[in-house]
């Protein structure tokens, strides 16, 4: 990706909403408070400028909140969704410091736009997930909660058959990391693809 | 506290989304209820003795092989019972992508015999009904056209048309709305699977709530431990 912005790529996502304390009290409580800390702390302040990486993230919050706003797992959703941008976008921003994640060899090759906005994501359906489950765990009565649950398991239901290609493309060492951490996933194992109908063994 | 977990079936039509709610359901529980479930299919090859019959029979189905693959998937079904689904119940659920219910279709389909007559053969080899029968229930366009989407190559030409997707769909409905008569199936629940995925998971996730399949959210966070 030569020549991309570096104020864009690691852009300072928006901060939870003030006074939005139980948001956060979530994140802390599934162990992602430094996920919003850092991007926070050193993300790159821009003006009038959403990079393609905020947009990914904002649509991945989207699909999984759809019209829900203003609950603590909503806020939250939102704001672990937002740092995937960040946390995308750094590694980005370094990764030709890297090595490749299987050889170890220096100086990946490039890289294409496209597939940093499935990497966001993906981390951020990953995360979103995390948040979901710990806020089902204090309550699972709220029914928009276990429908923003159920589209948060499906989005990554979905996504898994993308991974591995996703993952050669990337092909840095540490965006390879997060990426592949954060998903759930079976790793390579994709014989599933097929189907059952026929009687074919899954 | 339930410390039995579930045994439960998931059952459609080719393409129905069988496959995806099972993937979603495994996610469910080994997410929030920290206990990873044992996947089985319909047949599983744990009757080693039986496996070439069951091959034969499934795909080059005649008169000639139509009991020795009757009596196979029955013994491979035992096994599967025996071996995986009631060993592993203590420690986890049990989610098996097809089991009776389709059976019952391809005797009908391929054989011409009745739901109730392959029924009572496979009976008298299984002591063990799952909790719960999920079928998801589309129409065979709709599930053809999912079917054949999807990569891979698992769409068969003598099965996966319409006439016979068709006579199928009509065997479930059979023995779908006569459960009383087919209690190795268990409680049987019809989804409505024209819907998003995750509608359809979110339904099912709903009917193990209510039949309390799965542990009670509130008493894990109060007790810690649900899972003995
Ligand atoms: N609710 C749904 N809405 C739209 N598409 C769906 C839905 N559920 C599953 N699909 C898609 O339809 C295709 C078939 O789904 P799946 O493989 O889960 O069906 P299946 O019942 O397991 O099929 P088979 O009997 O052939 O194994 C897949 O591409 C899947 O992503
Ligand atoms: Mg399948």
């Amino acid at each position: 990706m030569p020549g991309a912005d570096v104020s864009v790529l690691a852009q300072c996502p928006s901060p939870l909403p003030a006074g939005d304390e139980s948001a956060r009290a979530l994140l802390e409580d599934v162990g992602l408070g430094f996920w919003l800390e850092l991007p926070q702390r050193h993300g790159a302040e821009t003006r009038n400028q959403r990079g393609a990486l905020h947009r990914a993230a904002d649509t991945a919050a989207q699909n999984i909140l759809v019209e829900q706003s203003g609950t603590a797992w909503s806020d939250a959703v939102t704001a672990a969704s937002a740092a995937a941008a960040w946390w995308v976008g750094f590694f980005a921003v370094i990764r030709h410091r890297g090595v490749h994640h299987t050889t170890l060899e220096p100086h990946p090759g490039p890289l294409h736009e496209q597939a940093l906005g499935t990497a966001v994501s993906v981390v951020a359906h990953g995360m979103a997930t995390r948040v979901l489950e710990a806020a089902l765990r204090n309550s699972d009565d709220d029914p928009a909660l276990r429908a923003a649950y159920c589209r948060a398991i499906e989005a990554g239901v979905c996504v898994e058959p993308e991974l591995p290609r996703l993952v050669d493309e990337l092909a840095e060492l540490r965006l390879v990391d997060l990426v592949s951490t954060t998903a759930r996933w079976r790793g390579r194992f994709t014989k599933y693809a097929g189907g059952t109908g026929a009687g074919q063994v899954e | 506290m339930n410390h039995r977990h579930p045994f439960i079936v998931i059952e459609g039509l080719d393409g129905t989304g069988k496959t995806t709610l099972r993937k979603g359901l495994f996610r469910l529980w080994e997410g929030l209820y920290g206990v990873t479930p044992l996947c089985v299919l319909t047949t599983n090859f744990l009757a080693a003795d039986q496996a070439a019959a069951i091959v034969t029979g499934k795909y080059q189905p005649n008169a000639g092989n139509r009991d020795a693959y009757l009596s196979a998937i029955a013994a491979d079904k035992r096994a599967t019972l025996d071996r995986l689904v009631l060993p592993q119940r203590p420690a986890r659920p049990v989610i098996a992508d097809r089991w009776l219910l389709s059976e019952l279709a391809f005797f009908a389909v391929k054989h011409g015999m009745r739901a109730s007559e392959t029924y009572e053969t496979l009976a008298a080899h299984l002591t063990v009904a799952p909790d719960l029968t999920l079928v998801l229930d589309l129409e065979t366009d709709a599930s053809m056209s999912r079917a054949q989407a999807r990569q891979g190559d698992a769409v068969r030409a003598d099965w996966d048309v319409h006439d016979v997707q068709s006579r199928v769909r009509e065997t479930y409905e059979a023995v779908v709305t006569k459960p009383d008569e087919f209690p190795l199936l268990g409680n049987v629940v019809r989804l409505d699977a024209r819907r998003l995925r995750s509608e359809v998971l979110l339904a099912a996730w709903d009917v193990l709530r209510e039949r309390q399949l799965v542990p009670s959210l509130a008493a894990h966070a109060e007790g810690g431990e649900t899972h003995g």
